[in-house]
């Protein structure tokens, strides 16, 4: 009873088990080749994903620089419209008041005015190095002249500037960020590095534009460069790469800061033609 | 108990089934012992299949037409299969062979679908540590192997005794048994660590 088999079974047998075994390693196939397809389309998804969260990224620097512009813009405008003119109405009425004073007070209250008037244009540099418009019409080179006066007269840090090469417009937006580039470093050198001098060089090249700061200040350990914890140092790169530039940012305990901005306004022209980086919106 | 609590419901569900099977495997040889054959087991199991597996899949797909499809499905196919068992392939006397062909054509296509959604919306978990890959994977196995099984048992059941014929279907079940509780273990570890982190 147990050889019951007959020759035609064990063939159908031997069939079955064959299609079976090519079935099976047909699935394993298929298997397989579902785990490469499958771990394909998650590095696909990752690089998307990233894409997406550097646009938005992206976007929400643009919105916090297009906020900040307006802040600033604001603020430029009540020094200038409101602040400079209260103050030079009260220039105004001191220089009245002198008539009824005698020598020694006269000569108290002229000192007072001109400390007025000093404070008025000290003010008004302020305003325009705060406003986007005074940036965007005077230019980058300009406005950096400007500043390095202003800041070269109140005496708390000597500061020099030098250009190389053709000086070309780099456009308005790409001017203003490279702009508030330096004024960040500049704070950071006055406000944590106690920096005494502070070295600014722009270069032009025809397909190149590098932006040089560098101070003399205490400086930070590298390990704050990489955790970028400073929030200030961290908005230098994001700016940077605002507008399709490149920040690098060099530092050693005692040695000062070096911050280094690269551009190719030609190639992100070309590549990114009417929404080039100049352009926020 | 504490692994349980912590698997999404596809996977509760696929534990639950996983017990059901195991009853009905030591129930299936006293029954076979006591009546001759298991024809009413295979019936149940059969129905049951259908109805945990399917419900598994009604959780796990996000396309609606599918779930719909599933849906109405359901009740139709298990009201189908009590018709079959009672008046087709009666359950005391006839082994259920178009309930058990339906459900693994039915699987198949199913787990083809999950398999598609998956590649659809691939996450970011290393696919071997993904329950749902093995799940499919068990299913899509069990039912692709599961039609040279039906053969064997007919065969089988023809008086014809062979060791690969007798050993297969409970290898077969082993595997399959063996890559759910894979998907079950990995589903946990991986809520775990979601837990966790």
């Amino acid at each position: 009873m147990l050889n019951a088999q007959t020759p035609s079974k064990n063939d159908d047998l031997g069939q079955a088990l064959i299609l079976t075994g090519i079935l099976f390693v047909f699935l394993v196939g298929c298997v397989v080749y579902f785990i490469v397809l499958y771990r394909n389309r998650q590095v696909k998804n990752k690089k998307e994903q990233e894409e997406r969260e550097a646009i938005y990224q992206q976007e929400l620097l643009k919105t916090q620089v297009e906020i900040q512009e307006q802040t600033f813009e604001q603020i430029s405008k009540e020094i200038h419209d409101n602040i400079t003119q209260v103050l030079s109405f009260v220039k105004l009425t001191l220089r009245s008041l002198g008539n009824a004073l005698d020598e020694p007070n006269k000569i108290k209250l002229e000192d007072t005015r001109e400390l007025l008037s000093q404070t008025i244009i000290d003010l008004r540099d302020m305003s325009k190095s705060m406003s986007f418009e005074h940036i965007a019409s005077a230019g980058l080179a300009k406005t950096i002249e400007k500043e390095v006066e202003r800041m070269n007269k109140s005496d708390v840090i000597r500061v020099s500037y030098v250009t190389e090469g053709k000086i070309y417009s780099l456009g308005e937006q790409r001017e203003l960020v490279l702009f508030r580039i330096l004024q960040e470093s500049m704070n950071n050198a006055l406000k944590h590095s106690g920096a005494q001098h502070f070295n600014i060089s722009l270069l032009y090249r025809d397909d190149f534009f590098n932006l040089t700061l560098e101070d003399d200040g205490s400086g930070f350990s590298p390990a704050l460069l990489e955790n970028k914890s400073g929030s200030g140092l961290r908005n230098i790169e994001n700016r940077a790469s605002l507008i399709g530039g490149k920040a690098t940012i060099e530092s050693a305990p005692g040695k000062g800061c070096r911050v280094s901005v690269n551009l190719y306004p030609l190639k992100q022209f070309n590549s990114n033609g009417a929404s080039h980086p100049n352009s926020f919106s | 108990m504490v692994r349980y609590k912590r698997l999404s419901m596809p996977f509760k569900i696929l534990a639950f089934y996983l017990l059901f099977l195991f009853l009905i495997s030591i129930g299936n040889k006293s029954f076979i012992a006591y009546f001759g054959n298991n024809y009413l087991i295979l019936n149940i199991e059969a129905f049951a299949d259908f109805f945990f597996i399917s419900l598994i899949y009604y959780k796990l797909f996000r396309n609606s037409l599918i779930t719909k499809v599933l849906q109405i499905a359901l009740p139709v196919v298990l009201l189908s299969y009590i018709y079959n068992s009672i008046f087709l392939q009666p359950f005391n006397v006839t082994f259920p062979g178009y309930a058990l062909a339906t459900n693994k054509v039915l699987f198949i296509i199913l787990s083809l679908l999950l398999f598609k959604q998956m590649l659809a919306e691939p996450l970011e978990i290393n696919i071997t540590k993904q329950g749902i890959f093995w799940f499919n994977i068990a299913v899509l196995l069990n039912s692709t192997t599961m039609f040279l099984n039906d053969y064997l048992v007919n065969y089988y059941a023809k008086g014809t005794v062979n060791p690969v014929v007798r050993y297969f279907w409970n290898y077969s079940d082993i595997i399959f048994n063996l890559i759910l509780g894979i998907a079950i273990v990995v589903e946990t570890s991986e809520n775990n660590k979601r837990v966790n982190a």
